[in-house]
């Protein structure tokens, strides 16, 4: 008997079809995953059950009556929790102030103490491994992400939903969360999960829906369907898995040496880094998120200062160099994709100028020449197929896979010899997944120098020629894809604790 | 009984639902300042009729309007121009002060060894050099020490108005003044001539300026680089746009137009420094500025507006001895019910009463 249903539920933004017609039920004790391309429709579906916009059409049913949600209150009001991709968490807070925070407004004047029991109790039976007196800083992704967890099972949630909650977490923190969902199914709950990852939903789920275009193209018994056939009902065609990447290397391109920097709380970030990427190298840095790889990014491309070391670009210092200085040498897709990347209210035409000042490009000149500026969108929105292709719209109306898709065909047609990329894949389908690591192979075939940045590891062991792994701020081992074994890859991560900023 | 609030899917409304929106909120908001006349026994259709001829009846209550309407513009740009780049100028008043200082300092002491001719230029570059230097030291202060605009540009306000008051009470007091506290009269040479009643050439000046600041922030590449500058500092940072510079350069030519209000209100109205030439300006320039919702075009019907509405209020006490802060309260009225409306145009708001739905704008 299912908890929840969602019956005929349709969605327009202006011409655009976001949600045709679907209908899904959920079933407690059942963990379900939602699945599809970009831009497929799953973000909308979720944000109509928890309450942040209204459906044009159709009804959700919870318990077996009509359920009104008119606004995010209503939904916490009948039990649903949403774990949104950006966490509503105070960094100078504790996880405990942070969740009475997040109560005001139920009639009830918790004691600190009482909420710190409880999230204890909490901790405990779900396995979530959460301080109440922690402060947020001072956790990684993964645990901030455990502090939603409790806030929504705080607020009594019976019905949890998660919007691409694995998208930010490294191999073993996906597997920790999965066993989390997976007892919160057992207790009873009612759950479901956006994801790009097949073997998640194989791992994890009870049942599985794939949108497309807007549309529900099959709901199945997750252990009664093989991936492959989800990936074809979800992109309609096969996904090659591998990628040659074997070509003979250039020249040093970029030169790091024995680099040291302190983080945005005055903390070393950095310890005495050093390596080097050649031309038509792939170099990638993993390792859990919160190890220094922002910083590393962030001094390389001219956004935050180190303490010492140098940086060399050809043989050029670029140590500390202005940013406009590094914005004409060398392509940056940094992992803050709206905000930094991308200025979601502005146009996507305006998007695509952000940082070209090449000749001819309509921003060269005192007076911007939209005409110029609006065409060379255009070839830049087909050539990485963004959809909608209108580069009038503004750039948050695009799911987060086409804002990428946006932002990569920035940075890559700059045509610089560099390029700086943080978590290029992250949110993205496994079709745009695909494109971007054939992309990166073949301009790494043109000799161009590409620093990937990614706490996916499959993703660096497919496309990069070798691997650092960051662990508190020094390099704690390389890998090589082609001949270190899995073992002793596996050794290096374990190597690593979770949560190694937590106290 | 709950309200809800949708942001609606276009960011940008259409020129005729915000000219909608304006018209309404305007009607709207004369009926509250009708029913606030009736409650204190003031018959509302007499008084609105005075004070709109009071306002614009007579070619001579039409250039008085468009006097006060000047200075009005002039800082109001002021202030529009740095917050497209998030950088709050509150310092205007200062600004317009220092302007008014450097071009008293001209007519006073220069002007008699300078060719009649070049006066009245030196005055207005010697003004725009002088606000523009009080203008970019707050931006210098925030660059390189990240200290708060807002406080650094409303301290220097003071500094500037004790610095007039020195003036006018001490050191450049007229001998000849019978004590009153004031410059001598600026010779011929330094009045900048009237056109149209005591109406001078700065209020075309400040139109060209409007549409010029129109252009620069909707079409040049300067304006879209505050623009990106006021959504997001990091990007601005990440697309190597050079902040520190376009907030200098904003500044300048921030503090150069408050100044020239300033030498504008001295050489073209009063021809001399006196006490009282503060008439905090720079703080009413803020609500035009927000009124006119950070456009420079609306900037200028929005300062006559409210010049007419202050000509207006002197017309209430003259021909009926009504207190002229009947027009203030109406001036509060129109702003807060105007600011009010902006809310209907960015978002849908929904109120739901026992199961039934209104939503406006539908
Ligand atoms: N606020 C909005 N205004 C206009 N269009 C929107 C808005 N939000 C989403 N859309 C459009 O609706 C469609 C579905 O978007 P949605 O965010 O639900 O996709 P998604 O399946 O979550 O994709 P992704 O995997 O990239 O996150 C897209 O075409 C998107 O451009
Ligand atoms: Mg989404």
């Amino acid at each position: 008997m299912p908890l929840v249903r969602m019956k005929g539920i349709t969605k327009h933004f202006g011409g655009i079809v976001a949600n045709k017609d679907i209908s899904v039920d959920l079933i407690p004790g059942e963990v379900h995953a939602l699945l599809g391309e970009n831009g497929a429709g799953k973000s909308t579906l979720i944000s109509i059950l928890s309450g942040m916009c209204h459906p044009d059409g159709g009804e959700i049913h919870i318990d077996g009556e009509v359920a009104r949600i008119h606004s995010p209150q209503d939904a916490i009001a009948r039990g649903i929790g949403t774990l949104y991709q950006h966490f509503m968490l105070w960094e100078s807070l504790t996880v405990a102030e942070n969740i009475v925070l997040g109560s005001e407004g139920h009639a009830v004047v918790l004691r600190l103490q009482e909420v710190v029991d409880r999230i204890n109790h909490l901790s405990r039976n779900y396995g979530l491994n959460v301080d109440p007196n922690a402060y947020i800083w001072q956790l990684t992704v993964g645990a901030q992400q455990r502090v939603e967890l409790i806030r929504i099972l705080f607020h009594q949630a019976d019905i949890i939903i998660l919007d691409e909650p694995t998208a930010v977490l490294g191999p073993q923190e996906v597997g920790s969360l999965g066993e989390i969902l997976k007892s919160l199914a057992a207790e009873g709950k009612t759950i479901l999960f956006v994801t790009h990852k097949l073997d998640e939903v194989m791992r994890f789920s009870h049942q599985v829906t794939v949108l497309r275009d807007g549309r529900n193209v099959g709901t199945f018994r997750t252990d009664q369907v093989k991936p492959e056939q989800i990936a074809i009902l979800m992109v309609g065609h096969q996904v090659p898995s591998a990628i040659n990447t074997t070509h003979p290397l250039g020249p040093t391109v970029l030169e790091v040496s024995t680099l040291s920097a302190l983080n945005a709380r005055g903390l070393p970030a950095l310890k005495q880094v050093s390596f080097t990427v050649r031309a038509g190298e792939i170099l990638g840095v993993g390792g859990v998120e919160g190890n220094g790889q922002e910083e590393l990014a962030s001094i390389i491309t001219g956004l935050w200062k180190s303490q010492s070391g140098t940086v060399t670009l050809n043989g050029v210092d670029i140590t500390n160099a202005s940013p406009s200085f590094i914005a004409r040498v060398m392509g940056y897709i940094p992992s803050d994709r709206v905000g930094t990347g991308l200025i979601p209210r502005l146009s996507l035409a305006l998007n695509t100028t952000l940082r070209s000042q090449a000749r001819r490009s309509g921003v060269d000149r005192w007076l911007l020449d939209l005409k110029a500026i609006r065409r060379r969108a255009q070839d830049l929105i087909a050539t990485y197929r963004v959809h909608p292709s209108d580069p009038d719209l503004p750039a948050h109306q695009l799911s987060g896979g086409n804002q990428q898709r946006l932002l990569i065909g920035r940075e890559v047609s700059l045509d610089r010899r560099l390029i700086i990329a943080a978590q290029p894949t992250r949110g993205l389908d496994i079709d745009a997944t695909y494109q971007v690591h054939q992309l990166f192979v073949d301009l790494s075939f043109k000799q161009v120098a590409i620093l990937v940045v990614s706490t996916d590891l499959e993703e660096l062991l497919k496309i990069c020629h070798r691997i650092l792994i960051l662990s508190r701020g020094e390099i704690a081992g390389t890998i090589d894809p082609d001949t270190t074994d899995r073992t002793a890859i596996g050794l290096l991560l374990a190597g690593q604790k979770g949560d190694p900023r937590a106290v | 009984m709950l309200f809800s609030f949708e942001e609606t899917s276009d960011p940008k409304p259409s020129l005729s639902r915000r000219l909608a929106t304006l018209l309404l909120s305007l009607v709207f908001a004369l009926v509250i300042g009708a029913v606030f006349m009736l409650s204190v026994g003031v018959d509302p259709p007499t008084t609105y009729l005075t004070m709109l001829s009071g306002a614009f009846g007579s070619s001579y209550s039409l250039s008085e309007t468009l006097v006060k309407a000047t200075p009005l513009s002039f800082l109001a740009l002021a202030v529009l121009l740095p917050s497209a780049a998030q950088f709050w100028n509150v310092g205007a008043e200062g600004q317009y002060a220092m302007g008014a200082f450097a071009g008293t300092g001209i007519s006073l002491f220069v002007a008699p060894s300078l060719p009649p001719g070049l006066v009245i230029p030196i005055m207005l570059v010697a003004a725009f050099a002088m606000g523009a230097v009080w203008g970019v030291i707050p931006a210098l202060l925030k660059t390189f020490f990240k200290a708060n605009e807002i406080l650094t540009t409303l301290m220097m306000n003071y500094i500037a108005a004790y610095w007039l008051d020195y003036l006018v009470y001490t050191a450049w007091k007229d001998p000849n003044g019978f004590g009153f506290p004031g410059t001598a009269v600026f010779p011929a040479d330094a009045w900048i001539p009237q056109i149209f009643g005591r109406m001078h050439v700065g209020f075309f000046l400040v139109l060209a300026l409007a549409v010029v600041i129109w252009v620069v922030m909707g079409r040049s590449r300067f304006g879209f680089e505050l623009k990106v500058m006021r959504e997001s500092l990091k990007s601005a940072y990440y697309s190597g746009f050079p902040v520190a510079r376009n907030i200098v350069i904003a500044m300048v030519v921030s503090g150069g137009a408050a100044a020239l209000a300033g030498l504008f209100e001295i050489a073209g109205i009063d021809h001399r420094l006196q006490a009282g030439f503060l008439m905090k300006y720079g703080f009413t320039a803020l609500i035009i500025a927000w009124m006119a919702r950070l456009n420079p075009l609306a900037v200028i019907p929005v300062a006559i507006l409210y010049a007419g509405l202050s000509t207006g209020a002197d017309q209430l006490q003259l021909s009926m001895g009504l207190p002229s802060s009947i027009a203030t309260v109406l001036m509060g009225i129109i702003l807060v019910v105007i600011l009010g409306s902006q809310v209907l145009q960015r978002y849908r708001v929904t109120l739901t009463v026992g199961g039934k739905l209104w939503t406006l704008p539908s």
